[in-house]
Formats: structure tokens, sequence, C-alpha cells
């Protein structure tokens, strides 16, 4: 929320971003988080997450389950301008979180710069594609300052 | 990116520490609730019980409010609803916490966190009505589904805690409201339970 107003207008700010912030996680509960460098994980992630989502929604009355379901599906589909900018925030977030961090929670995983910079290249740059490009520059920036304090190893 | 945009990167980084600020209740995994955490479960809170409470509300002004409304306690701690030797400076050392993060943000943002926070304090909006009467209904709800360790260790009874609950609950149109009636059933669950005497 804080970063409203700097990327850009045509974006429903307000409830919309936020219930996709929200619902994004709902996934999560039921199946454990999957790390975003886990290649195995990453492959049967969205058949444990919609499996997981449905058991989580599905707990809520009509037409809040609808409600939080649509929103989930919404946001794992990227179909809208909100869905899109909280991926990317949820992206940018874990990248922020690694740098105050200290980078421990990459080298636990064997996460290195290169790594970090080909899943840039091939997983993120379409995420952040139809966000406004203030959003792109600050992982840029970010990304740059996880090699300037040499947080993870190069190679 | 520019000056700005960093200064709010940066406070998103001095936010993490609301992570490490420990509340006296628990999570059903059984270790002490950050005060992250529960802004996020009130933030979810007042989403989802938006059709329920018998006004309606600006719900995106509520998310806002329980998003900041716990903010200070990176600096000036939590302060548990039953330490009354706490409660005596808590508005002096949030006050004092509020100027130190808003000066951390840009401006116009600075003056928003300080008004969300004042909001949240002393008006007697709709929205802060809704996100503090939760606020007030959560711990219970913690309670309830970590075995209620602290209610047990403090030796709290219903009727204490209704007492208590009482005389902190926000001024809303109608004193006995929906969300009076969600705290009443909470307890008497929890006594059913036998968490509570």
């Amino acid at each position: 929320m804080a970063l409203q107003g700097r990327i850009g207008p045509a974006l429903q700010f307000g409830t919309r971003v936020q219930n996709r912030a929200r619902a994004r996680s709902g996934g999560n509960l039921r199946r454990g988080d999957t790390i975003f460098f886990d290649e195995e994980g990453q492959k049967s992630k969205g058949k444990r997450e919609r499996r997981a989502a449905k058991k989580i929604f599905g707990q809520l009355p009509r037409p809040l389950r609808e409600e939080l379901s649509d929103c989930w599906e919404e946001f794992e589909a990227r179909s809208s301008p909100e869905a899109r900018l909280v991926k990317a925030f949820d992206i940018l977030i874990a990248v922020l979180q690694n740098i105050a961090a200290g980078g421990s929670g990459w080298r636990a995983c064997g996460v290195t710069y290169q790594k970090i910079l080909a899943a840039k290249e091939k997983r993120i740059r379409s995420d952040f594609a139809r966000v406004n490009k203030t959003l792109w520059g600050v992982l840029e920036d970010l990304v740059t300052e996880v090699k300037a304090k040499r947080l993870v190893r190069l190679k | 990116m520019t000056k700005r945009t960093r200064k709010i990167i940066e406070f998103l980084k001095e936010a993490d520490k609301l992570k490490a600020v420990k509340r006296r209740v628990h999570t059903s995994e059984g270790r002490p609730e950050n005060s992250a955490e529960h802004s996020w479960h009130l933030a979810l809170a007042v989403w989802l019980l938006k059709d329920e409470l018998g006004f309606r509300f600006n719900t995106a002004k509520a998310v806002e409010l329980a998003l900041v409304h716990d903010l200070v306690e990176i600096y000036a701690g939590d302060t548990y609803f039953f330490d009354t030797e706490g409660h005596r400076d808590k508005n002096a050392r949030e006050q004092k916490a509020l100027v130190r993060l808003a000066r951390q943000l840009p401006k116009p943002l600075g003056r928003e966190l300080r008004q969300l926070w004042n909001e949240y304090e002393t008006k007697p909006s709709l929205e802060a009505g809704a996100a503090k009467a939760l606020d007030k209904i959560l711990p219970v709800i913690q309670n309830i589904i970590s075995g209620a360790r602290e209610w047990k260790k403090g030796k709290l009874t219903y009727e204490r805690i209704v007492t208590a609950k009482n005389s902190i609950w926000p001024r809303f149109p109608q004193k006995r409201d929906v969300l009076w009636g969600i705290l009443e059933d909470l307890l008497a669950e929890a006594k059913a339970k036998k968490l509570l005497k």
C-alpha cells in the first residue's frame, strides 16, 4: 500500500489489490509454501494448491466462498492488472526479505547469483512485463544490491 | 529507483521488525503469535465479515487501519491487555513511535500513516469501530485455538474478560451490536470447552 501512487493510476487500489494479496496465500495454508527455486516442487505446485484452495475456501459460507476462490483464481491466472501487480510485489517482497535477512534464506537452499539472474530473465520478466516499469526498476536495483553486498555465491 | 521509492523500500525493511514483536497469545502451532501475523489476521477478519456486521463500511479503509494499527509496536512493543502498569504510559510510547515511523516515509505517506493510526485510536468511525472490535475479538479466537494458555496463567474468568472488553469496546451506533454478540458467543464457546471459568 505504501507504494500506491508510485506505480501508475490505471489500477483499482483499495480492496481489489488487497483482496488479491490476501487470497494469494489461501492455497499456501493447506499445501505448504513452495520455495521459488525448488524446481521439483514447482512442478506439482499448481495441482497441490488447487486442491488446497478448494478445501480452505470451501469452509466459508456462500457467496464468500466464490469471492475468495475467484480472487485466488484471478491471481493464479494473472488475469487482471491487480493480479499482475500483486504477483510483482510478491516477488519483490521475497527479494527484499532475503536482502534484509542477509541472504541466509537463499544460501540455505543453495541459491547463487547466477540462479537469481536466470530466474529473473526466464520466470520473473514475464510477470513484470505488463506491470508498470517502476517496479521492474526496483527489482533490478535490488538484484544489483544482492551482488554488491555479496549475499550469495556468484556461481 | 527514485530516492522516494528507495525510502519506501527501506521502510518496508524496517516494517519487517513487526514480525519480531511477540504477543502474549499463542498460535494453533503452540508458539507466541507475532504482531505482523495478528495484523494480517485482523485485515482478513474485517474483510471477511464485511457483510455480517449490520452496517455498511469502507472495507478498503478498514483493511488499511488493520494493516497499520500495530506498526508502532516496532518501537513501543506490545502492551498486554491485562497489564495495567504498561497501559499507563502506552499512549506516550506509541505516539513517540508513530512520529519515528512516519519520519521514515516520504512526506504525504508519513502523514497518511499518522492519520490512519490516529483514526484507529481516536475516531469513532465505523471502519475504526469494526477494526477495533475485531482486534478485541481475535485474542479470544487465538486462545480458543491454542488451549487458552494465557488465560489459564492469568486465572481469567468469563466475567472478568467481559468486564474488561466492555470497558474498551468501541463506540458504535448501537452499543450492543453484532460484534459484541460474536464476542459473547466465542466466550461461551470457550467456557463450554472448559478453557475459561
